[in-house]
């Protein structure tokens, strides 16, 4: 492909900062700052009361326009690009608690497990009666995300439509929402379409702001290479305030801008860049071809933008880089390479990149890329194949050009680029909760809270396994729809009470419908089924078959009664249920109940259309969810101790899979995850002394490439550090699995002498970068 | 010869399967450990797969100490956890099903052809995207001859690419049976010397050298493998006379030199076995590059695990 990118890494000293980043590295700001928060809230709820009588979406657009106005901006003679989003993340009050009487509070009001007032919302919007059908719903969605038997995250996920922002500048598409103000619209659209061009003139004079402080710096600055560049950030911003990128610092500059208004708008939720490599080249290639920008230059401001995302901290801001484009090229260009190599100097968690792979076009050069990544032990980057998830995409009712630009939002989100809103995270259910229900009448065990079964019933009078089945599928279902309803309820409140007038401004085709985001303004606007706890569900499902049905060994009452009790006192039961077959080992004992599951949710999902139009789709990825979950989920039929984490997206549960990475991957697709709408993961340990060796990491291509040819939709590769293997010495039994690789064999670790795991273990640390 | 006349028809004796094999010849591999071996060299890092029965092995870092172990056997050969009577034990596996946290186990285990080509069979995918297959490891894996032989008959008519990994001390007519089925002979030279190979390894190594030559006429590929260990053959005499004889086969296609690693060690413990070698074993990051320039020196296409 004739990249510059490979020559860079000729040297094999793999890349290197220039002294501004490094300085920008050590200096970096401080962007939690209280105040902001405050100034913020006050200037939204003032706003609000001088303007009773507007519309919701222009109150917002209102209070917008006068916090930008007023807001911090940060702008340091040593910058390389300007801006700094301030974190709100955590301290977010107004506007997100309009209407309700303000309080003056450092916490942030939506937290994960706490959707208290989006429920109140909902009941408001709906008129729910207490004790009414829907305000049971909602009651019971919120006291199941308290006790993660759901999690829930609200908003955000979502990618601004990049390509066309740099292209045309928000000039061009103001005149473009004028000229739609001409349209047949309702009152209440055109009236949406106002406050989305308020909200964007805003970000245009707030964008003005970083131009005029930049000017006034560069006139005190003695330095003459230091004014040069604030003086080229000045006009940058004066080109990108309204009009298009020029030049490929304009368009690194402008995806910021957007990026800090965006945060300076919304709960900045796993707010997403979409396919940066994509259409980031086209300007660095014209910089390139007419000799006003090298690799160098552009790769440092590449990490410039990176330190950035990183200053926001954990917010989950994803970056799609590879894959295919609408004509079926695959993509991987001197812009990937820099964003591969800035994840690689920095080893933080912020930006997330997803890559999006080919088994067929992912040449050699960019494979050694993606290893040098991979071997700083971030995780970074997971892939995606392309080959399976452009059709999954397409399924889901994504036109085919737009599902060749699906672009990762949130964790492993999949969705279409600036025209989507798909509300990744609204509903994810804890699997194995509803088995363990099933034993307790739906009392959960760890906190005696009940969750009514659609079905009680007494466990003695169920006489096989395919009658305790049905019923678990049958419940499996009862639970995914009270959360299917109550989503749908939040989701249409959020649209109504808590408009996004500017990201809709940003997103395909809100303006043409004079829509927000959130109330089917998007091209796809579809919702999303997730679970988590595949592998122990399965596990306890196959462990409940033999136990009490084939080896009668217990009965679910005594089963139950040992869940209970957390298996005290029933150490040889304990044994025996850890004993079965479990999921991850390429046996169809275990796997084929975790593709079942699958089968329930497809059942559920498919046909299913959302009050926006749009359609489901169903994650099998866990985010961290699964460790939270499992402390509020008892012991399980398949061994599990109270309170420990459940398994990890797709992927078997801690422990169990003791046959190497080719029988987990064999497991995974022969449960058919792949091809699932919203994302997978399958997470794989490696430890990095295994990686350094070059026929190994040949072998860790050709093993996802075997995994993807067979239809494997998501793989990240989680390198081991020394903690880990620290852990697995003091509890060999909960790590029985952990193999390290790290000579010429594989051992696993708990049967190797302490002695030679101390070993392992500082050669480990050696290894860390 | 006793053990294995008491062998079930038709089955071999193996001790593990290992899958996603990446260091046992070309691509991702699954390496089948035959259990029986006739060397008996002291840096063996599988020394479960020496003895030609079914052995028990004691896990101290998983034990509780609970005691069943004791209480389940039989035979009375265990006095207390991880004290075992190794002349009273039958290996009937009574104290391993009665230990819970698996800090017993029987390692070798009689397998038909069949349960192994099953188990081989699910890997195909990687093998055809890597270029990898199966190899037939150990212990001595010729030794089993009858079974290695159906085994491998099994793979070629699934298409499974083939390795047998020996060390090479048996008459070659071992070897003319296995020839037509096996893509690739892994074969160690653990020492020039065969005085030093005597002392080491049990055996002379001048059948090994004389199969090896042997080997070289025939139409099959030789990988060699040579362990490098302090104080044993890590010299530059033995590595200058190996790179030599090898330089001499026409087919072998790589050298491989390993460097000493102590992941076996723990295995001796858990068999109650000692261990004899001591003192500076892995050899310097200087030897290793010396050794593996003397090789390309020669003429052959060389790696070095470290």
């Amino acid at each position: 492909m004739g990249n510059t990118a490979a020559l860079k890494q000729a040297d094999g000293k793999g890349p290197s900062i220039t002294g501004r980043i490094r300085f920008l590295l050590d200096h970096k700001p401080n962007l939690a700052d209280p105040a902001e928060i405050v100034l913020r809230d006050q200037t939204y709820r003032a706003v609000f009361e001088q303007n009773p009588a507007d519309s919701i979406p222009l109150k917002f657009a209102k209070g917008y326009e006068a916090f930008l106005a007023r807001k911090k901006i940060l702008l340091r003679e040593e910058d390389v690009l300007a801006g700094a989003a301030y974190q709100y993340y955590y301290k977010t009050t107004l506007p997100k608690a309009y209407p309700d009487a303000y309080v003056e509070t450092d916490s942030f009001p939506f937290p994960f497990n706490d959707c208290s007032i989006e429920v109140a919302q909902a009941k408001r919007f709906f008129g729910h009666e207490d004790g009414s059908a829907g305000a049971e719903t909602l009651a019971f969605f919120q006291k199941g995300v308290f006790h993660w038997l759901y999690k829930h995250m609200p908003a955000g996920h979502i990618i601004s439509d990049y390509p066309r922002l740099l292209n045309r500048g928000y000039g061009s598409l103001r005149a473009e929402a004028e000229a739609e103000l001409g349209r047949p619209h309702t009152d209440g659209e055109k009236d949406y379409i106002r406050a989305a061009l308020l909200a964007s003139r805003a970000v245009s004079g707030y964008i003005l702001r970083y131009a005029e402080e930049a000017k006034r710096l560069a006139a005190g600055t003695e330095g003459p290479h230091k004014r040069a560049h604030l003086e080229k950030i000045a006009a940058a911003a004066a080109q990108v305030s309204s009009g298009p990128a020029t030049n490929f610092f304009e368009a690194v500059q402008l995806l910021w801008f957007n990026y800090e208004a965006l945060y300076a708008e919304s709960m900045p939720n796993c707010i997403s860049a979409g396919r940066l490599d994509k259409y980031l080249q086209p300007f660095y290639g014209k910089d390139l071809a007419e000799g006003t920008i090298d690799y160098g230059e552009a790769a440092e401001t590449i990490d410039a933008l990176w330190l950035k995302f990183a200053d926001t901290q954990t917010s989950f801001q994803n970056v799609t880089i590879g894959g295919y484009d609408e004509g079926g090229h695959y993509i991987a260009n001197d812009v990937t390479y820099m964003a591969l190599q800035a994840t690689r100097k920095f080893k933080d968690e912020q930006p997330l990149i997803s890559l999006r792979y080919s088994y067929e076009d992912v040449d050699d050069g960019f494979w050694n890329e993606i290893v040098a990544t991979l071997l700083t032990g971030t995780g970074f980057p997971p892939l995606f194949n392309d080959e399976v998830n452009i059709a999954a995409k397409e399924r889901q009712g994504l036109a085919p050009g737009d599902a060749a630009n699906y672009a990762m939002v949130g964790c492993v989100e999949m969705t279409g680029s600036g025209n989507d809103y798909s509300d990744t995270e609204a509903v994810r259910l804890n699997i194995p909760l509803v088995l363990e229900f099933l034993f307790t009448g739906g009392v959960q065990r760890l906190t005696g809270e009940r969750f009514p079964l659609k079905t009680p019933r007494d466990l003695k009078e169920i006489r096989d396994f395919g009658d305790f089945y049905d019923w678990f599928r049958s419940e499996l279902k009862h639970y995914f729809l009270k959360g299917i309803e109550a989503a749908e309820a939040i989701q249409a409140m959020w649209g109504n009470y808590y408009p996004n007038p500017f990201l809709s401004f940003t997103v395909n085709d809100c303006i043409r419908k004079g829509k927000d985001v959130a109330s089917g303004g998007a091209i796809y606007n579809n919702s999303t089924l997730n679970g988590g706890g595949f592998a122990n569900a399965a596990n306890s499902l196959y462990a409940v078959r033999r136990a009490v049905f084939e080896d009668k060994i217990a009965t679910l009452a005594e089963l139950g009664d040992a869940m209970d009790k957390n298996f005290k006192g029933y150490d040889d039961l304990h044994a025996t249920l850890l004993s079965y077959p479990k999921y991850g080992n390429d046996e169809n004992d275990a796997d084929r109940f975790v593709g079942e599951i699958v089968g329930v949710m497809h059942e559920l999902a498919d046909d299913r259309v959302n009050s926006r139009g749009g359609r489901y789709g169903i994650g099998i990825y866990t985010v961290s969810d699964h460790a939270t979950m499992g402390e509020y989920t008892g012991a399980l039929p398949d061994g599990r101790l109270a309170g420990a984490s459940l398994s990890n997206g797709s992927g078997p549960s801690q422990g169990t899979d003791t046959e190497g990475p080719t029988a987990v991957i064999n497991s995974v697709l022969g449960a058919k995850v792949g091809s699932v709408g919203n994302g997978q993961v399958l997470d794989l340990k490696f430890n990095p002394s295994f990686l350094k060796r070059e026929s190994h990491q040949t072998a860790l291509r050709h093993l996802v490439n075997a995994y993807f040819r067979r239809g494997g939709g998501q793989i990240q590769f989680n390198i081991i550090g020394s903690d880990t293997l620290i852990a697995a010495q003091n509890d060999p039994v909960a790590y029985k699995d952990l193999v390290v690789r790290v000579s010429g064999f594989s051992a696993h670790f708990c049967n190797l002498t302490k002695a030679t795991q101390d070993e392992i273990i500082a050669r480990t640390e050696y290894d860390r970068f | 010869m006793t053990d294995f006349d008491r062998r079930p028809a038709r089955k071999g004796l193996v001790s593990n399967i290992q899958k996603f094999s990446v260091d046992d010849g070309p691509g991702i591999r699954t390496t089948v450990f035959f259990k029986g071996c006739n060397l008996k060299c002291f840096w063996c890092h599988n020394p479960e797969c020496i003895g030609r029965d079914p052995e028990l092995q004691f896990l101290g870092n998983l034990c509780t100490a609970c005691g069943k172990c004791a209480k389940a056997c039989p035979a009375g050969a265990i006095a207390a956890p991880g004290q075992i009577d190794r002349g009273k034990c039958t290996v009937c596996g009574s104290c391993v099903g009665a230990c819970n946290p698996h800090a017993l186990k029987i390692v070798g285990e009689w397998m038909t052809a069949g349960d192994i080509l099953r188990k081989a069979e699910k890997d195909i995918p990687y093998f055809e995207e890597s270029g990898g297959g199966v190899t037939l490891s150990g212990g001595e894996a010729l030794l089993q001859t009858d079974f290695l032989l159906e085994l491998l008959i099994g793979l070629k008519e699934r298409g499974i690419h083939t390795a047998v990994d020996t060390a090479a001390c048996l008459p070659y007519e071992y070897f003319e049976k296995a020839l037509p089925y096996t893509d690739v002979f892994l074969i160690d030279i653990k020492l020039f010397s065969d005085e030093l190979h005597r002392k080491y390894t049990a055996v002379s190594n001048v059948p090994i050298l004389k199969n090896i030559r042997a080997l070289g006429q025939e139409q099959t590929k030789i990988r060699i493998r040579t362990p490098l260990i302090g104080g044993v053959n890590a010299t530059d005499g033995e590595v200058e006379n190996i790179a030599r004889f090898v330089a001499e086969i026409p087919n072998v296609e790589l050298v491989e030199l390993l460097a000493y690693h102590s992941y076996g060690e723990g295995k001796y413990e858990s068999l109650d076995l000692g261990y004899q070698l001591s003192g500076e074993l892995v050899p310097s990051a200087g030897f290793l590059q010396r050794a593996e320039s003397r090789f390309r020196a020669a003429g052959v296409n060389v790696t070095v695990q470290s």
